[in-house]
C-alpha cells in the first residue's frame, strides 16, 4: 500500500475495458491481502489495483465490487480500513447518473 | 560611529517621520527585518497576507499603473494576467506551507518566460521568491537560483530598476551569500541606477552580517551626504554587526544610541539584539531581554521567536530551544512559519531540532484524520537524513499520535526519490513492526533501473528483495526484471549466477507467460512437453489465449491444445479436461473481436477439426454459450465446427428428460410400422438432429419420410444447411417447402441465412429471387436484418466477389428492402480498397452519390489516396465534393483524411483556411471515430489544430479527449507535475467526472482549478450538472450557491437543476431559500422553461414542512380565489403538492388540503385541485379518501368536468350510493345507461343498488337482481380490491 489510496465499491460489473492486450496478471499479495479484508463484509467479486508500470507506483485509486448492495453497505459503514498500516479511504461507486436532460416524472407533473 | 549617528539626529527630526508609515514601508519593499534573516519571509504585514507576497501584491499595483500608459493595452492585459496568475499560485503556497517548492518556482519562471517579455513586476516577484521561501534548497542554490533568474530575464530584455536590484539585494542577506557591497554598487552605477535609502540600508546590513562595521559606517556615510534618513532597520542592522565582531557591549549601547537619536527601540531591534545573545548561547540575556520586552508595550510574534529558536540551533546552542518553544503563543499563521522553519532546519541538517518543533505544533491529534509531519519526513529523506534516525523520527510521530503510517510515507518518498538503501532499511524496520512487505514496494526502484536497461541495478533490487524476505511475482519477471534485459533466454542465467533465481516455479512461469504472449508458441509446446512443475491449468489460461491470437500457427494450437487435454500434468483433476478445455475454447472467442474472428474463420474452422482428428471433446452447455458468441459476432457457419467437439456421451446421461435422437428414431419406426401418424415425432426428431449440427442424418431422414415433413421440420432443415454452407440442399429444401405451402413464411433470420449462402455460392439469381419473395411476402425487416445485410455485403466484398456484392446490393436497394445509406453502400467501395484499386474506389463512391446520394467510405478512399500520393486523383474527389456538398464539407474530408494519415502540417494548413467554421457534428464523427479506435495521438492534434477554429466547441473536444485518457489519472499526473491546465480542460474534466458520479474527485479537480485559474468557470452544463450532484447529496447550500454563480455568469442552468433544488429545499422546509431561488430567476424562467407552479407546490410543501400548513393553504386559497391570478385556475396544478403530503404522510396537511379543494370547488367553482387531489389519493391506494372526497356533494360538478372520470369504478359506485341516498332513480338509470353503453363491467354492489332502487321506486329491474345481500358484495368488493390479482 504504502501511500494512500481511494477504493471505490459498487456492485455492478466495471465496464469492460477495451481490448484487453496486455498479459492477464495474476493478482498481486497484497491484492489479496485488500480481498481478505473485505471478505470480512461479503463476498468480493473483483478486486482491481492498477498499477502504473512507469513508474512501479500504484495510481492512487482502486475498485472493490461486492456481490450485493448489503455487502457494500457493510464495508461502508465501518470507519476505518487499515490496511499494511495505512488508512484506505473508501467511497461507494454510484451508477451513472442521467445523461442531459431527461424528464422523469417527478419533473413532469406539475 | 557615535559620533556619525548622533549628526542623524536633525535628519530625523529635521524631515523624515521616525518610521516610515506601513504602506510606504510596504511599497518600498519592507525596509524591515534587514539584518541576519536567513528565513522567515516578511514584514509584520504577515499575519494579514502571505508575506512578502503581499509586499509584492500592492507594488504590483503601483506598477501596473504606470505600465498601463507605457504599453499596448492588449499586451498589457496578457501581462497581467501572467503576473496575477504567477502570484496566486505563489502566494497560495505560501499560505499553506510557508514556503515555495522549488518545481512551482521553477515552472513559474518557466512559463513566466514562455510568455515572450516578462514585465519588471514579475521580474521582481521572481526574484524575491528566491530567499526564506526557499527553505528546501540550501543556501547557495537559492542564490544561484537568483542569479539564473536574473541573467535569463535581463537577456530576454527585462528592464532592471532600483527595485530588482533592492530586491536581489535581499536575496542575498536572506540567503547569507557574501558579496562585495562595492562591486554591487558599481554594477548598479554601470547600470545607470541611482540606489535609494533601501539600498543603503541592506548595504549596511550586509556589512553588518560579516561583522564589518567599518564597512557598515562608509555606506552611513553615503546616506548623510544625501540626506537620507536613518531609519531603525539601520540601527537594528547595526545591532548585529557590533554582535557579529565580537563587540556584544556596543551592540547593546546602540540602542541607547538609538534613543538618544530620537528612536524609540521597536520589536526588530530588540529582535536583532535576541538573535545577538542567541548566536551567543547567553540564554540568560536571551531570557532578560524577553522579559524586557513583555514588560513594555511592544510584542514580539511567534515567528519572531522562531527566528531566535535558528540562532540558537545553528550556532551549536539546541539545548536551548526548548526554553524558547516554552514562549510560543501558537498565534494564527503560526503552523506555516513552523513548517518553514523545519524545514530549513532539516536542510541545514539541525534535523533533531526540526523534529523537537515539530512535535510541538499545535495540530489536533484524536480525530486521526489528518496526518501531520509528512513535509518533514520527505525533505529528511531529500537531505539524505539517515535511516536510523527516520526510523526513530517515525516511531515517536505514531507515538505522539501525529502521523498514524509515517513509516510506510517515509517508504513511499525513499521510492519516489529511488533511495534503495533507506528503502531497504525501512522495509526492514516495517518488518520489525509487523507489518508486511508487499512485493510491489520494489516495483518503483526497479523501475528506475528498467528504464536504464541497468541490470546491475536490477539485481541489487532482487537481492534486496531476497534480503527482506519477500519473493519476486510473476509482476515483477515480466514488467520490469525481463525488460531490462535484450532477451527473456539470457535472463535465467545471469540470475543464477548472481544467486538469485528463486527456487519456486514462479519464475518459470513468468517465463512462460512472457513468450506467450509474444506468441512464440513453439517455445509453449516444449515448455509444456518438458515442464516438471505443478502448473495449474488455469494460471496458464490468460497467457496461452494471447499467445494464441498473437500467432496463427493452427498446428501448435491443436498440438497444445491436445497436450494440455491428454497429458496427466495439466487438466486431469476436476472438473476434467473436457471442462478445461471447453472454457478454454469459450474464453479464446470470447477474446476475440468479431471482426478477428470473421477474418480468422477458416483458421479456427481448421483448428476444430483438428481438435476433432484428436477426439479432444468439450461439455455441451459451453458448446452453447460458443455458439451464442459466434451468432453475435456473424459467423455462424461455424458453429456446426463447434458442435462436432460436443461430449455425447454426457449429454445422454445428464439429460434423461430430453428424448434423445435414438430413442425418438425408434418411436418413429414403431409408429410408421404400425401406420400411425408420424408428423410430430418426425418434427421432434428433426429439431433434435438440428441442434445437435448432424446434417447428415436429418436429410436422411427427409428424404425417408418425405411425405410426413410438416412446414416447421422444413424451416429448421434449412436453417441447417445454412449454417453448414449447403447451398444445394439448402435451395432443394426452400424449394420443396414451397411446394408443401406456397403462403409459408420463415423468420426473416432464416431468408437471410439463405440469401447469404446462395450469395456465397454464386447462386445470384436464387438469393435475389430470396430477396423478392421478402419483399412480395412483406417480410419484417429490422434495424438488425439491415446489419445483417451489410455482413452478407461486406463478407462478400473482403472476398473480392464483385458481381455477388453489385448485384445483391441493387436488388435490395431496388426492391426497397433497405433505404440507401453509406454502411450498406460501403462494401461497393471496399472491393476496391482492397484490391488497391483506388481510381475505381473513388468512381464507386461518386457513383453512390450519384444514385443514393451517399459518400460511402469517402474518408477512408481519400486516406489511400493520400497515402499513394495520387494528387490528380485527389483533385477529381475533391472536385466532386466540392461541387456536390459545398467547399466546407471538401475541407473537412480533406482535414481528417491529413489528420489521419499523420499529415499534420498540411492538416493544419487546411483548418486554418480563411473562413471555414467549426462543423460540431463532423468535428464529433471524427472524435467518436478516433475514440473507438482508440487513436490517442490523432485525437490529441485534432484538439490542437482546431484551436483557433471559429465557434467551435472547446469543450466538446476536450471531452472527447478525456473519454479516451483515462481524465482522473491524466489529471493526477498534471497536478503532480505541477502543470495547469486551462479553464475548459479542467471544465469537461469536472464534468466528465460529474457524470461518472466522482463528486469527491469533480471537486478536487475544481479546488485545483480555482487555485491555479484566477476566475475559474465551469460552463452551462457543468454546473447544472454540479447543481444536480449537489442537491443528491444533500449539500444544498452549495448547490444553491453553484446556482448563483452560474446565473451571476449569465448562464442558463438546466430545468431539471433547478427544479431539483427547489424540490430539495421544499423536502428541507427550506422556504427562504426558495425564495431566493425564485428571485434569482426572475425573468428567466421562460428560457429555463420553469414553471410558476414549481414555486407555489414546492413553497406550500416547505410550509406545511414547518407546521405552517394553515398558512400554505391559505396562499393558494388566495391565488385561486382573489381575482387576480398569475396562474390561470385551469392551470393550477398542484399534483405534485398533494402526491408528496401524501407520500411523505403529513396526514394533517392531506386532511386540510382536502378541506381546501373541496372548499374551492364547492363555494369558489375551482375544480382542478379536487380532481387533482382524487386522483392522487386513488394513485396512492387510498381509495376510501379518494371515495369520501367524492361523496362530499362535489360529483355532478366534477362529473360534468371530467366525463371520463365515471368510468373508475370507485367513480361509479359511489355516486350509484348517494343517487340512492337521494332516491334520485332517474339519475341512477341515467348513470346505467352511461355505464353500459360504454361496455363497463359493473360490479355486483352496483347492481344490487340500482336493482333496490328502482324496485323501491316500483320500476322494473332490467337485469337478475344479485341474489345476495349488500353487506355480501360490498365485502366480496373489499376483498377483490385487496387481492388485486
Amino acid at each position: 500500500m504504502i501511500c494512500s489510496m481511494i477504493l471505490f465499491c459498487d456492485t455492478r460489473r466495471r465496464q469492460q475495458q477495451q481490448q484487453q492486450d496486455a498479459a492477464p496478471s495474476e493478482p498481486c499479495d497484497y491484492e489479496g491481502e485488500l480481498r481478505e479484508h473485505f471478505a470480512q463484509f461479503g463476498h468480493i467479486r473483483k478486486c482491481i489495483i492498477p498499477f502504473d508500470k512507469e513508474t512501479g507506483f500504484h495510481r492512487g485509486m482502486g475498485w472493490i465490487q461486492f456481490s450485493s448492495e448489503e455487502e457494500l453497505q457493510n464495508a461502508l459503514q465501518q470507519e476505518n480500513h487499515i490496511i499494511d498500516g495505512v488508512k484506505l479511504h473508501i467511497q461507494a461507486q454510484r451508477p451513472k447518473i442521467l445523461q442531459g436532460d431527461q424528464t422523469s416524472d417527478e419533473e413532469k407533473d406539475f | 560611529m557615535a559620533a556619525l549617528l548622533r549628526s542623524a539626529r536633525w535628519l530625523l527630526r529635521a524631515g523624515a517621520a521616525p518610521r516610515l508609515p506601513l504602506s510606504l514601508r510596504l511599497l518600498a519593499g519592507g525596509a524591515s527585518r534587514l539584518h541576519a534573516a536567513p528565513f522567515l519571509p516578511a514584514a509584520r504585514a504577515g499575519p494579514v497576507a502571505g508575506g512578502l507576497l503581499s509586499q509584492a501584491r500592492l507594488y504590483a499595483i503601483a506598477v501596473e499603473k504606470k505600465n498601463y500608459l507605457q504599453e499596448e493595452p492588449s499586451s498589457h492585459r496578457k501581462n497581467a494576467s501572467q503576473f496575477d496568475w504567477a502570484l496566486m499560485r505563489l502566494d497560495n503556497s505560501v499560505r499553506r506551507t510557508g514556503r515555495i517548492p522549488k518545481t512551482l518556482l521553477q515552472k513559474v519562471f518557466d512559463n513566466t518566460c514562455h510568455s515572450g517579455s516578462p514585465g519588471g513586476n514579475q521580474a521582481l516577484l521572481l526574484l524575491r521568491s528566491c530567499g526564506s521561501l526557499l527553505p528546501e534548497l540550501q543556501l547557495s542554490e537559492r542564490t544561484e537560483f537568483a542569479h539564473r533568474i536574473w541573467d535569463k530575464l535581463q537577456k530576454l530584455g527585462t528592464v532592471y530598476d532600483v527595485s530588482h536590484y533592492n530586491a536581489l539585494l535581499k536575496v542575498y542577506l536572506q540567503n547569507e551569500y557574501k558579496f562585495s557591497p562595492t562591486d554591487f554598487l558599481a554594477k548598479m552605477e554601470e547600470a545607470n541606477i541611482q540606489p535609494n535609502r533601501v539600498t543603503y540600508q541592506r548595504l549596511i546590513a550586509a556589512y553588518c552580517n560579516v561583522g564589518d562595521i567599518e564597512g557598515a559606517s562608509k555606506i552611513l556615510g553615503f546616506m548623510k551626504t544625501k540626506d537620507l534618513p536613518i531609519t531603525e532597520a539601520v540601527f537594528s542592522a547595526l545591532v548585529t554587526g557590533h554582535a557579529r565582531a565580537g563587540d556584544i557591549e556596543n551592540a547593546e549601547n546602540i540602542l541607547t544610541v538609538m534613543r538618544e537619536a530620537g528612536i524609540e527601540p521597536g520589536p526588530d531591534t530588540y529582535l536583532a539584539l535576541l538573535n545577538a545573545y542567541a548566536e551567543k548561547g547567553d540564554i540568560d540575556h536571551v531570557k532578560q531581554t524577553l522579559e524586557k520586552v513583555k514588560k513594555s508595550d511592544l510584542y514580539l510574534m511567534d515567528r519572531d521567536l522562531l527566528q531566535i529558536i535558528f540562532s540558537f540551533s545553528k550556532a551549536g546552542y539546541s539545548q536551548y530551544v526548548p526554553e524558547i518553544l516554552e514562549k510560543i503563543t501558537y498565534e494564527r499563521r503560526y503552523i506555516p512559519d513552523a513548517m518553514n522553519l523545519i524545514l530549513l532546519l532539516v536542510t541545514e541538517k539541525l534535523e533533531d531540532t526540526a523534529f523537537q518543533i515539530l512535535l510541538a505544533c499545535p495540530v489536533s491529534r484524536e480525530d486521526n484524520l489528518n496526518d501531520f509531519g509528512s513535509f518533514f519526513l520527505r525533505h529528511c529523506v531529500t537531505m539524505n537524513t539517515p535511516a536510523e534516525k527516520l526510523q526513530d523520527y517515525c516511531k515517536q510521530l505514531k507515538e505522539s499520535q501525529m502521523h498514524t503510517s509515517p513509516l510506510q510515507f517515509t517508504l513511499h518518498c525513499a521510492l519516489q526519490a529511488n533511495k534503495t538503501d533507506l528503502a531497504k532499511a525501512l522495509m526492514k524496520a516495517l518488518k520489525e513492526e509487523g507489518f508486511p512487505v508487499r512485493t510491489h514496494y520494489f516495483w518503483p526502484l526497479l523501475a528506475g533501473h528498467q528504464k536504464e536497461k541497468n541490470v546491475q541495478g536490477i539485481i541489487e533490487v532482487l537481492k534486496a528483495m531476497n534480503e527482506v524476505g519477500v519473493n519476486p511475482d510473476q509482476e515483477t519477471y515480466i514488467n520490469y526484471v525481463f525488460p531490462s534485459f535484450d532477451s527473456v533466454r539470457s535472463v535465467r542465467g545471469v540470475l543464477q549466477e548472481n544467486g538469485c533465481l528463486p527456487e519456486n516455479n514462479v519464475f518459470s512461469q513468468a517465463e512462460f507467460r512472457s513468450e506467450a504472449v509474444t506468441g512464440n508458441l513453439s517455445y509453449v509446446l516444449s515448455f509444456l512437453e518438458s515442464n516438471t512443475l505443478p502448473f495449474s491449468f488455469a494460471s496458464l489460461r490468460g497467457s496461452l489465449i494471447l499467445g494464441f491470437r498473437r500467432s496463427m500457427d493452427i498446428n501448435l494450437w491443436s498440438k497444445i491444445t491436445e497436450l494440455l487435454y491428454k497429458d496427466g500434468r495439466y487438466c486431469q483433476e476436476p472438473p476434467g479436461p473436457t471442462e478445461a478445455v471447453g472454457y478454454f475454447l469459450y474464453n479464446l472467442i470470447d477474446s476475440m473481436s468479431d471482426s478477428e474472428v470473421q477474418a480468422k474463420e477458416e483458421r479456427l474452422r481448421q483448428y476444430f477439426h483438428q481438435l476433432k482428428e484428436m477426439n479432444v471433446k468439450i461439455p455441451e452447455n459451453i458448446y452453447r454459450g460458443i455458439r451464442n458468441l459466434l451468432d453475435s459476432y456473424h459467423v455462424p457457419e461455424l458453429i456446426k465446427d463447434v458442435n462436432m467437439l460436443v461430449d455425447r456421451e454426457k449429454i445422454d446421461s445428464r439429460k434423461t428428460t430430453q428424448l434423445t435422437s435414438s430413442v425418438l428414431e425408434s418411436t418413429l419406426e414403431k409408429l410408421k410400422a404400425e401406420n400411425q401418424p408420424i408428423g410430430d415425432v418426425l418434427k421432434q426428431l428433426i429439431l433434435v438432429l438440428c441442434s445437435e449440427e448432424n446434417m447428415q442424418k436429418a436429410l436422411e431422414l427427409k428424404a425417408k419420410y418425405e411425405s410426413d415433413m410438416v412446414v416447421g421440420g422444413y424451416a429448421a432443415l434449412i436453417n441447417l444447411c445454412c449454417r453448414h454452407d449447403n447451398a444445394e440442399d439448402a435451395l432443394n429444401l426452400k424449394q420443396e417447402f414451397d411446394r408443401l405451402d406456397p403462403s409459408a413464411v420463415l423468420d426473416t433470420s432464416k431468408y437471410v441465412g439463405l440469401v447469404k449462402v446462395l450469395g456465397k455460392h454464386g447462386k445470384l439469381q436464387d438469393a435475389i429471387n430470396i430477396l423478392k419473395e421478402m419483399k412480395e411476402k412483406d417480410v419484417l425487416i429490422k434495424d438488425a436484418t439491415v446489419l445483417s445485410f451489410f455482413h452478407i455485403l461486406n463478407g462478400a466484398a473482403l472476398r473480392g466477389e464483385t458481381e455477388t456484392v453489385k448485384q445483391l446490393h441493387k436488388a435490395i436497394m431496388t426492391l426497397g428492402l433497405a433505404k440507401p445509406s453509406t454502411a450498406l453502400s460501403s462494401p461497393l467501395v471496399t472491393l476496391y480498397l482492397e484490391k488497391d484499386d483506388l481510381s475505381a474506389a473513388l468512381e464507386v463512391t461518386i457513383d453512390c452519390y450519384e444514385k443514393y446520394k451517399v459518400l460511402p467510405r469517402i474518408h477512408d478512399v481519400l486516406c489511400k489516396l493520400i497515402e499513394k500520393g495520387e494528387t490528380d486523383l485527389i483533385q477529381k474527389a475533391m472536385n466532386f465534393v466540392s461541387q456536390e456538398q459545398g467547399e466546407m464539407t471538401m475541407l473537412y474530408d480533406l482535414f481528417f483524411a491529413f489528420l489521419q494519415t499523420g499529415n499534420y502540417k498540411e492538416a493544419k494548413k487546411i483548418i486554418e483556411t480563411p473562413g471555414i467554421r467549426a462543423r460540431s457534428s463532423r468535428l464529433q464523427w471524427f472524435c467518436d471515430r478516433c475514440i473507438s479506435s482508440n487513436q490517442v495521438e490523432t485525437l490529441e492534434k485534432l484538439v490542437e489544430l482546431t484551436q483557433k477554429l471559429f465557434e467551435c466547441d472547446r469543450d466538446q473536444l476536450y471531452y472527447s479527449l478525456l473519454k479516451l485518457y483515462n481524465a482522473y489519472s491524466i489529471f493526477l499526473k498534471a497536478h503532480k507535475q505541477n502543470i495547469v491546465l486551462n479553464n475548459e480542460t479542467y471544465g469537461s474534466l469536472i464534468k466528465l467526472l460529474l457524470e461518472k458520479d466522482s463528486f469527491l474527485q469533480a471537486m478536487q479537480v475544481k479546488d485545483v482549478a480555482e487555485t491555479h485559474i484566477k476566475g475559474f468557470t465551469l460552463n452551462d452544463a457543468a454546473n447544472s450538472l454540479l447543481i444536480i450532484t449537489q442537491v443528491r447529496r444533500d449539500y444544498l447550500k452549495e448547490a444553491l450557491k453553484t446556482l448563483k454563480t452560474a446565473l451571476d455568469l449569465e448562464q442558463t442552468p438546466s430545468r431539471i437543476a433547478v427544479t431539483r433544488l427547489i424540490q430539495a429545499c421544499a423536502l428541507k422546509g427550506d422556504v427562504e431559500s426558495i425564495q431566493e431561488i425564485q428571485k434569482m430567476v426572475n425573468g428567466l424562467e421562460d428560457s429555463i422553461g420553469l414553471s410558476n407552479m414549481v414555486f407555489i407546490n414546492n413553497i406550500a410543501l416547505a410550509q406545511i414542512k414547518n407546521n405552517n400548513i394553515d398558512v400554505a393553504i391559505e396562499n393558494i386559497e388566495n391565488m385561486l380565489t382573489s381575482g387576480n391570478e398569475t396562474v390561470k385556475p385551469q392551470y393550477f396544478g398542484l399534483t405534485y403538492l398533494f402526491r408528496k403530503v401524501i407520500e411523505e404522510q403529513l396526514e394533517p396537511a392531506v386532511e386540510k388540503i382536502s378541506i381546501m379543494a373541496e372548499r374551492l370547488a364547492n363555494q369558489f367553482a375551482v375544480y382542478k385541485p379536487v380532481t387533482d387531489l382524487f386522483l392522487q389519493l386513488l394513485d396512492s391506494g387510498k381509495v376510501d379518501d379518494a371515495r369520501a372526497l367524492l361523496q362530499a356533494s362535489t360529483l355532478k360538478s366534477l362529473l360534468e368536468l371530467i366525463p371520463e372520470l365515471i368510468e373508475k369504478e370507485e367513480a361509479y359506485t359511489s355516486i350509484m350510493k348517494s343517487y340512492v341516498l337521494d332516491k334520485d332513480a332517474a339519475s341512477a338509470k341515467a348513470l346505467y345507461e352511461n355505464l353500459t353503453a360504454r361496455n363497463i363491467k359493473l360490479n355486483d354492489l352496483f347492481l344490487k343498488r340500482y336493482a333496490v332502487l328502482l324496485k323501491n321506486a316500483g320500476e322494473p329491474v332490467p337485469f337478475t337482481e344479485p341474489p345476495e345481500s349488500f353487506e355480501f358484495y360490498a365485502k366480496q368488493l373489499k376483498e377483490s380490491r385487496g387481492n388485486p390479482l
